[in-house]
């Protein structure tokens, strides 16, 4: 035996002990693959024979079950992006499955293809975590809570409005015109990492600086303590007039106060 | 694949401190239950609050799944405890599913098992659930998850479930 021969001898042994194979009924078999969706659990899937020269493999709704229990929106869209990602492997979907048909003298590779399939969706949309749902759900808390306090304080404000500054364009969640009073600049960054703190270190300073038309604004960001580290939450306590976390919002009504941002007539 | 940092709020003492802690489902998400009779899968979203502080929001969802057609395969159901998008706890089936401590296979966990999260192996670590799990449909699944979670219901959708 060659060195090759061996190597390669001893790769499928272990082969043997790692893939699984039971046997569900007369004509389907559950196969366990020693591939990790990311880490997190076996690929498995099943293997049935719908007559004398089809096979036809499922993974029984289990790949889209990952990813909903990783907090994912198993909406259509992302279906259509999973079957672009594996079409090479010639997967189709029915209802939650992922399948693919094959034929007899086929099995063996379509088996493998499968598999690489399936974990090629875990590691595209597995190897990090879904906080996106969990952000937008937060940020439209909080946005009703700034609505609230400023409806109360009888302000007009504009959403999503973008203001120029000295130098270039600022989108911000909240803003009221300063209008003989002091204004308000509010964005919401609820998981401001280095970049985006910095970022708003300049934002700050570029709409302050383009006077007259944002003379006397206040700016403010409101961020969430707990998805925020130090350093950025430093940065932004350093550079703007109100740095607000998420937890502390019924402060905001108080921080208005402070700064003198009012309406007109009450 | 290692999986990417987590969340700093999500350290191993962090959660096993808000699992000890009393919580409440707050509301509900997002549901088909009862909904759509043609879905081909139920699922259900919850947020889930510590009952000291029902009014904030700490980022932690329950989250169950059940795929309704699966080509003669028996469907299993899944519950999962997100927590700042992190899977915190999980309890799903598997034919086989590998004990992963330290970043080492360690064994195996056959059928039922809980992935439960640790700082070095996050959700990988299992342990089997077969003792708990005795109703596997997704009601029964559900409320097995909830008391061993320390979640208390007070959803009518979880009460439609019964």
């Amino acid at each position: 035996m060659t060195y090759a021969q061996e190597i390669r001898s001893r790769y499928f042994k272990a082969q043997r002990k790692l893939v699984e194979a039971k046997q569900l009924d007369d004509r389907s078999v559950l196969l366990s693959f020693p591939l990790h969706y990311s880490g997190y659990t076996r690929v498995e899937f099943s293997v049935t024979r719908m007559d004398e020269s089809n096979y036809l493999l499922s993974d029984f709704g289990q790949t889209f079950g990952e990813l909903h229990d990783s907090g994912y929106r198993v909406v259509p869209s992302l279906k259509q992006r999973i079957l672009e990602i594996t079409k090479i492997w010639r997967v189709s979907l029915a209802g939650e499955c992922i399948v693919r048909t094959c034929l007899d003298k086929e099995l063996g590779t379509a088996i493998h293809e499968f598999a690489e399939a399936l974990k090629t969706i875990g590691d595209a949309y597995l190897a990090y975590p879904r906080t996106g749902e969990r952000d937008i759900e937060e940020e439209d808390e909080v946005k009703q809570k700034i609505r609230l306090t400023l409806n109360k304080r009888h302000l007009r404000y504009k959403e999503g409005r973008t203001i120029l500054g000295k130098i270039g364009e600022h989108k911000l969640d909240f803003y009221v015109s300063p209008n003989g009073q002091p204004g308000l600049a509010l964005a919401i960054q609820l998981s401001p990492d280095r970049v985006h703190a910095e970022a708003w270190e300049f934002k700050a300073n570029d709409i302050k600086r383009s006077v007259p038309p944002n003379k006397g604004i206040v700016v403010g960001v409101v961020y969430d303590p707990s998805a925020t580290k130090n350093f950025s939450r430093k940065i932004i306590d350093s550079v703007v007039d109100i740095s607000l976390p998420s937890t502390e919002i019924d402060s905001f009504d108080q921080k208005l106060d402070a700064h003198g941002v009012k309406a007109v007539v009450q | 694949m290692m999986r990417a940092v987590a969340h700093p709020s999500v350290t191993e003492p962090t959660v096993k401190e808000l699992l000890k802690a009393r919580k409440v489902i707050r509301r509900t998400v997002r549901s088909n239950w009862g909904t759509n009779t043609e879905a081909s899968r139920i699922e259900v979203v919850y947020d889930v609050r510590r009952i000291a502080s029902p009014h904030e929001n700490i980022g932690l969802r329950l989250t169950a799944w059940l795929p309704l057609a699966t080509g003669g395969t028996p469907p299993y159901p899944s519950v999962s405890l997100l927590w700042h998008g992190e899977r915190i706890r999980c309890v799903d089936w598997k034919w086989r599913e590998d004990v992963i401590k330290d970043n080492l296979v360690t064994g195996i966990v056959r059928r039922w098992h809980e992935h439960q999260w640790t700082d070095t192996d996050h959700g990988r670590f299992v342990v089997s659930a077969n003792h708990f799990v005795k109703n596997p449909d997704f009601w029964g699944l559900m409320r097995v998850c909830l008391k061993r979670w320390k979640i208390a219901d007070s959803t009518r959708q979880m009460r439609l479930g019964e």
